[in-house]
């Protein structure tokens, strides 16, 4: 397990230091829009989750990483791209070939590439939670947001959150790339789903974000919306998350190498 | 002696597609054996089912007595370079390595002397983007060595090479094969692993065709002698003598081809001169490994 993953962590490193410098420009180039913004987000609690995350309260205790909490969705996306890339290159390349004849156990090798991507991704979500926090310092008194309110802690506890929901977006990447083994198609597919098809079935089914992986996860990554509790995103997204490993292990396992 | 590598009725279908066909073949320890036959004869579809890629239809396999239905039992004493070789191009050649060592539990040490052994030391830092077909395929030759395996099962090695690479190449592969190592060397051609191959395995649309060592594949080789008049206009009459005198001479342009004179090539000089026809030409003709191993994949292919 620990040769796979280092052996991930290797290969990988050019594509996740790409990732990771994305989640980091996307949540500074949020903390500009959240605490400069003619948008007010102040006060009011959070909402339903969207394509870029949840309006944030600048006030609360965890606001200082506002930014993190409305880019959760595109750092989610991010992540997507980085799982989906990690499994299905290798089927795209064909050294899935070389990755098997020097780890035959299957679920061995899976498991080391997934840990070592999943690290990058708490990586790339912790250093924009770092970056996030130190332009919320930064920012907040020239928009006279009251920081009385925010603590290391809630800090802290809303990087989790959202680090776990990005988790979640790049198992929904995985699974994509290892059905399909494209990793152009796989994160296509993977967006279209979470951004777009879901709200679209939102109108059709109202209760759609409340059961759905998107609406789910972003309930997850903001700590609770008013119409998904945090205790039920995080057993509907533990749900979703087992069954997302479950077919990617018996897929892969199973399958017959043939790239 | 037990088999490094036995196939017992191996098939392997893809739908209604079958790549291999109820394979037998026992390769012992050691040496240096050939997998031959032409492109789609089912080489790379056997080499993925030994190396637990691909899982057989029916029939079983096994190498170092472990069946192939478990690969993590013998892979540790097999290298292998599976088709073209795959790397990430972005990625060094030497950043490749160290990620395959990594995952084989290697030093990094042991990459510089693989490197070594394929001239690649000079070009590890370079991106494997900028390789050419032929230092990849070393690239991926030296990964089939890194962990120095006991069974080297190597698909098409000298695909893209150099003349002065494949004669490098084959050096290196009767080098490890005289060490005690079994070495499974797949090629279309036959004259890629005729110089170093003690023994051939030949199949064609996955059936085997031939199993043994090189010479027994020699006294497969056609003889015959081959004759032309020195008159283009003789031929038919000639034939007609040869023919009248208990030959079967077949007429292929302007030469007769007469499979049962090899012993006695004399007599049809003979038989041509009693009938006042001038020989431009009479030699015996013994078909090479080549042309054997072409006639029987393409009598397979029912060419």
């Amino acid at each position: 397990m620990i040769r796979s993953y280092t052996s991930e962590w290797i290969r990988f490193r050019k594509t996740a230091r790409v990732g990771i410098l994305v989640m980091v420009g996307l949540t500074a180039l949020m903390s500009v829009m959240v605490f400069l913004g003619d948008e007010g987000m102040g006060p009011g609690g959070r909402g339903h989750g969207g394509p870029l995350g949840s309006a944030p309260d600048l006030t609360a205790a965890d606001g200082a990483v506002g930014a993190i909490i409305a880019a959760a969705t595109v750092i989610g996306v991010v992540s997507l791209a980085l799982f989906a890339l990690s499994v299905a290159r290798d089927f795209e390349f064909g050294t899935i070939r070389n990755l098997l004849v020097a780890e035959p156990r299957r679920a061995t090798l899976l498991t080391g590439k997934l840990l070592a991507v999943s690290t990058y991704v708490v990586i790339g979500v912790a250093a924009s939670g770092i970056v996030g926090a130190l332009l919320g310092l930064a920012l907040a008194p020239g928009r006279d947001i009251s920081t009385a309110a925010w603590t290391v802690g809630a800090t802290v506890a809303t990087v989790t959150t959202t680090a776990i929901a990005a988790l979640l977006y790049g198992l929904v990447g995985a699974v994509l790339a290892m059905l399909t083994r494209s990793a152009a198609i796989s994160i296509t597919i993977g967006v279209a789903y979470l951004l777009i098809l879901e709200n679209l079935l939102g109108i059709v089914w109202t209760e759609a974000g409340e059961w759905l992986p998107a609406g789910v996860f972003s309930a997850l990554a903001a700590g609770g919306t008013a119409s998904v509790s945090f205790e039920r995103s995080v057993v509907l997204a533990g749900a979703y998350a087992l069954i997302g490993l479950a077919v990617m292990y018996v897929v892969f396992v199973r399958r017959d190498v043939t790239d | 002696m037990s088999a490094a590598i036995r196939l017992e009725e191996l098939t392997k279908k893809f739908g209604s597609l079958v790549a291999v066909d109820g394979l037998t073949v026992d390769i012992r320890p050691g040496g240096v054996v050939g997998l031959l036959g032409p492109n789609g004869a089912g080489k790379s579809t056997t080499i993925r089912m030994l190396l637990g890629l691909v899982r057989a239809t029916s029939g079983t396999a096994t190498i170092l007595g472990e069946s192939v239905d478990h690969p993590d039992r013998y892979m540790g004493h097999v290298g292998a370079l599976v088709e073209s070789p795959a790397f990430y191009p972005k990625l060094s050649g030497y950043d490749n390595m160290r990620s395959l060592a990594a995952l084989d539990g290697q030093p990094d040490g042991r990459i510089d002397e693989v490197l070594e052994i394929v001239h690649l030391t000079s070009r590890r830092g370079d991106r494997v983007a900028e390789y050419s077909l032929g230092m990849k395929q070393r690239l991926g030759i030296a990964a089939a060595l890194l962990r120095d395996p006991d069974i080297l099962i190597l698909d098409e090695p000298m695909n893209g090479l150099d003349p002065a690479g494949i004669v490098e190449i084959r050096g290196l592969l009767k080098e490890l094969g005289d060490g005690g190592k079994t070495i499974l060397v797949s090629s279309h051609l036959l004259a890629e692993v005729q110089a170093v191959a003690d023994r051939v395995i030949i199949i064609n649309r996955g059936r085997l065709v031939f199993e043994g060592d090189l010479a027994s594949l020699l006294e497969r080789a056609a003889h015959e002698v081959i004759v032309a008049p020195d008159k283009p206009e003789d031929l038919a009459a000639l034939a007609t003598t040869f023919e009248q005198a208990g030959f079967a001479p077949t007429v292929e342009g302007r030469t007769i081809r007469v499979a049962d004179a090899v012993d006695d090539p004399a007599r049809l000089n003979r038989l041509a001169f009693d009938n006042g026809i001038t020989l431009a030409e009479l030699r015996v003709h013994d078909e090479d490994l080549e042309a054997v191993f072409l006639r029987m994949t393409n009598r397979e292919m029912g060419l």
